[in-house]
């Protein structure tokens, strides 16, 4: 082959790739999944912060179990230690400043192994309106103003601007109470930040029925007739939102599973007896769920298949998301997939808020219109059950045409 | 003639078509902020969110004009300077609303350049922020030692600020490399007239919510980090001696460096002073508040997982031997340790259950305790002998015999 033709075909496939690259991110997609997101995800994010009212002083207030005292020294003088960047090691030994050796006899237990030039940095970079508001009474009157705002949120109203504050609140919450966080925390988080980035009140929001009103009303006022609303319009920025959900739920699961392989109780197979009856966690004192456990127990051949078999289902599943999850074909099953896995984890482990959580993030994969469908299936259902009981109700057919038209508008939102 | 619209989409039809209202009340409210500070030299946080708020809803009305994106830009900026703090003047300090505000100000900066540019220019410096955000999760996850350097120096001189800003710098290594056991932390608060109050952190009883439950159960995993100090000779010494004197032995059959674990200074050790700090601030004396509280000791309490001939036996997995608690010292009401020298500081205090599996001789036990009744577990709990030991006793010397 001549030299010019291998190097335009070599142009050809970057050219493939930059196109490739820019359908993934930047093809308009329908926001009605990021509607349905939006809803799962404000709802579980108001119910995890409605659970913070019973708990407000002990894990924000200035005597927290973590309290401001400890926050702000981790906040201002937390070591920050690097590597060398070269090949030498820091050696220590080198004569420090009084204040330096008081740093590090009170951040390390062998100050003296400890050379100032690894300490890089000190502090960290948190936020939180919680490090300036310590008021009990103040505290809960905005604890209460962000519930408000995580509300408006979930119905879609001024979604922009409420998804803004939502996050905001979210991360203050976080910043301020590290030590009380765990996964659901982490996945929320993700979860807000990516539905900020989007339209999610494009679609099954307060905002679109606003728009609606607002199209109803100039129809009216022009003299024209009522306008027949078909879905929302495909936008650029609802595929990129879903493409980075996408992408973040195939790493937090591909990590969790490489991760995985390091342990010894993964490759043996009995991981999962360790998450099903550890005490703090799993339901133990639950008879019911207790009785197949000891059935399982008295059978060891029955114990061992059903632990391993468990084991390394888990396994595969979170190796094997990040690629299955992109061939239609398989699609539907992975997502099944996890939906029986966090089952299991909300099962048999209680953390039944961080299974919900992972769940409104793979609704990432469902697509647009198979949430339409369902709606509108739905909705006609509901018509069914409007017009069976008109009709028992011995109205006349006029009413039930009307009725019948004025949902079958809805139904297309 | 009257025309039917036909389907329509109801995207464009929005309620307010002016932004310049909402970003004008925004405009004077984050000036008045600023101006507020340069005159009285005081914060204005009210002003400044309110009116940061103001442009934000100016945004949302018209978000793809540079004019309206730079005006909120601005707005920011005239926020920043209305949370300032000065130190003659005193008051309370807005640093880290500060540093929100100045993220939201460049943002807003950023997109006023991306609606500016070309389609094709700004795709491209979409991508390249999508590429940036990813590299940063994928630092992230790759900071669990042992990691590598490149991923060292990621973190450290590029990514930590925009991670720790955005709290997405979790590893993902959920359950890994193994599942571990429940951890409670036990402490006793001892006071004057000597009355000792046990509390635990998550106690199922106190919680209505399994919410909440969990999230005790969270800030007992922080004290739960592992320093890396092996265990040294003398260490060992100075606990047989003293377990010799006190009559609380080594764990029997179980190898002395499995009994000692020492938490890490810089973060375990640190979190145990302030949750000691919240127990003396919580836990009153039940007949008289006043009473004042003389030391608080703690435990971390591993919960062992039984295993499955334990299960079918019907074996009570909440029974105290189930548990192994590590002292984590005796402390002040300040939080405070009071003896960083005890010889028991960050050792196992065996909790043994009949038949006691005993492979060391002439190792002093205390007599066991109840748990006369058929079917009912008789427990060595050594424990109860050494919440009752006076803290510093050895720290005379001489006070171990063969130890200066």
């Amino acid at each position: 082959m001549s030299a010019p033709s291998q190097a335009r075909s070599f142009t050809e496939f970057l050219a493939d790739g930059f196109r490739a690259w820019d359908r993934f991110w930047f093809r308009p997609a329908d926001p009605t999944t990021l509607g349905l997101m939006r809803i799962c995800c404000g709802l579980m994010v108001l119910y995890v912060h409605l659970a913070y009212t019973f708990d407000l002083q002990a894990f924000f207030g200035a005597n927290a179990w973590f309290d401001l005292k400890a926050a702000n020294e981790f906040r201002y003088d937390f070591p920050n230690a690097a590597q060398p960047s070269g090949w030498t090691q820091i050696q220590p030994g080198h004569p420090d400043k009084d204040e330096e050796v008081a740093y590090k006899q009170k951040w390390f237990s062998r100050p003296e192994d400890v050379a100032s030039g690894q300490i890089h940095s000190r502090g960290q970079h948190r936020w939180s309106i919680w490090y300036h508001v310590t008021d009990p009474t103040r505290m809960m009157v905005v604890h209460v103003g962000f519930l408000v705002v995580m509300l408006l949120f979930t119905i879609g109203l001024g979604t922009r601007v409420t998804g803004v504050l939502t996050l905001i609140a979210i991360l203050s919450y976080i910043h301020r109470a590290p030590t009380v966080l765990f996964g659901v925390d982490t996945m929320m988080n993700l979860g807000v930040l990516y539905l900020v980035l989007a339209p999610s009140g494009a679609a099954l929001s307060v905002d679109r029925l606003i728009q609606k009103y607002v199209a109803r009303r100039r129809a009216a006022r022009a003299g024209l007739p009522e306008p027949l609303f078909g879905p929302p319009a495909p936008q650029v920025s609802a595929n990129f939102a879903l493409r980075l959900l996408q992408i973040n739920v195939c790493l937090v699961y591909f990590i969790s599973g490489l991760s995985k392989l390091k342990g010894d109780l993964w490759l043996s197979g009995n991981a999962c007896w360790f998450v099903m009856v550890n005490n703090e966690f799993s339901p133990v004192h639950s008879a019911l769920y207790m009785a197949p456990i000891r059935f399982l127990c008295e059978h060891r051949w029955l114990w061992e298949l059903t632990i391993t078999s468990l084991t390394y289902f888990t396994l595969a599943f979170e190796v094997s998301f990040i690629y299955l999850i992109w061939s239609r074909r398989l699609r539907w099953t992975m997502i099944a997939a996890a939906v029986m896995l966090h089952l299991g984890i909300a099962v048999c482990m209680g953390l039944v808020t961080f299974s919900m959580m992972m769940l409104v993030l793979v609704l990432s994969f469902v697509p647009g219109a198979a949430i339409r469908k369902l709606l509108e299936r739905m909705s006609r259902r509901q018509e069914g059950f409007v017009l069976d009981s008109v009709r028992l109700n011995g109205h006349g057919a006029d009413r039930e045409a009307k009725m019948a038209g004025s949902f079958g508008a809805s139904a297309r939102t | 003639m009257a025309q039917n619209p036909g389907i329509v989409r109801g995207d464009h039809y929005l309620l307010f078509t002016n932004p310049w209202p909402a970003l004008t009340v925004g405009i004077v409210l984050t000036a008045g902020a600023s101006l507020w500070d340069l005159l009285a030299g005081q914060a204005a946080p009210l002003l400044v969110f309110f009116g940061l708020l103001a442009s934000g809803i100016g945004v949302n009305v018209k978000p793809r004009s540079v004019l309206v994106l730079a005006t909120a830009a601005f707005s920011g900026v005239l926020g920043w300077f209305g949370l300032q703090w000065h130190e003659g003047v005193g008051g309370m300090n807005w640093d880290s609303a500060r540093v929100l505000v100045a993220v939201l100000t460049a943002i807003a900066a950023l997109a006023a350049l991306l609606v500016v540019v070309p389609r094709v220019a700004r795709r491209i410096v979409i991508s390249l922020l999508v590429l940036f955000h990813f590299g940063g999760i994928v630092t992230a996850v790759t900071s669990i030692s042992p990691n590598p350097w490149l991923s060292n120096m990621s973190w450290t001189y590029v990514y930590r600020p925009y991670l720790e800003f955005f709290y997405l710098g979790n590893a993902y290594h959920f359950y890994s490399p193994d599942p571990g056991p429940g951890t409670q932390i036990w402490f006793y608060v001892q006071f004057e007239d000597g009355k000792i109050v046990d509390y635990m952190v998550a106690d199922p009883q106190e919680c209505p919510l399994v919410l909440e439950y969990q999230r005790r159960i969270s800030i007992t995993e922080s004290v739960n980090q592992r320093a890396n100090s092996p265990l040294t000779e003398t260490t060992q010494r100075l606990r047989e001696s003293a377990g010799q004197i006190d009559g609380i032995p080594l764990y029997p059959g179980m190898p002395p460096p499995n009994q000692y674990r020492p938490i890490t200074s810089w973060y375990s050790k640190r979190m145990l002073e302030s949750y000691v700090r919240h127990v003396a601030g919580k836990v009153k004396h039940p007949l008289n508040q006043d009473k004042k509280i003389t030391g608080i000791k703690a435990y971390l309490a591993i919960h062992r997982i039984p295993d499955p001939l334990e299960i079918a036996k019907e074996v009570d997995t909440t029974s105290k031997w189930m548990y192994a608690p590590y002292y984590l010292g005796d402390h002040d009401a300040q939080g405070t340790l009071k003896d960083p020298n005890d010889p028991y500081l960050y050792w196992l205090i065996p909790i043994l259950k009949e038949p006691i599996p005993v492979q060391k001789v002439n190792q002093q036990f205390r007599p066991l305790g109840p748990g006369g009744f058929v079917g009912q577990d008789r427990i060595a709990n050594f424990l109860d002998v050494h919440l009752w030991l006076k803290t510093g006793r050895f720290g005379q010397p001489g006070a171990i015999p063969g130890v200066p």
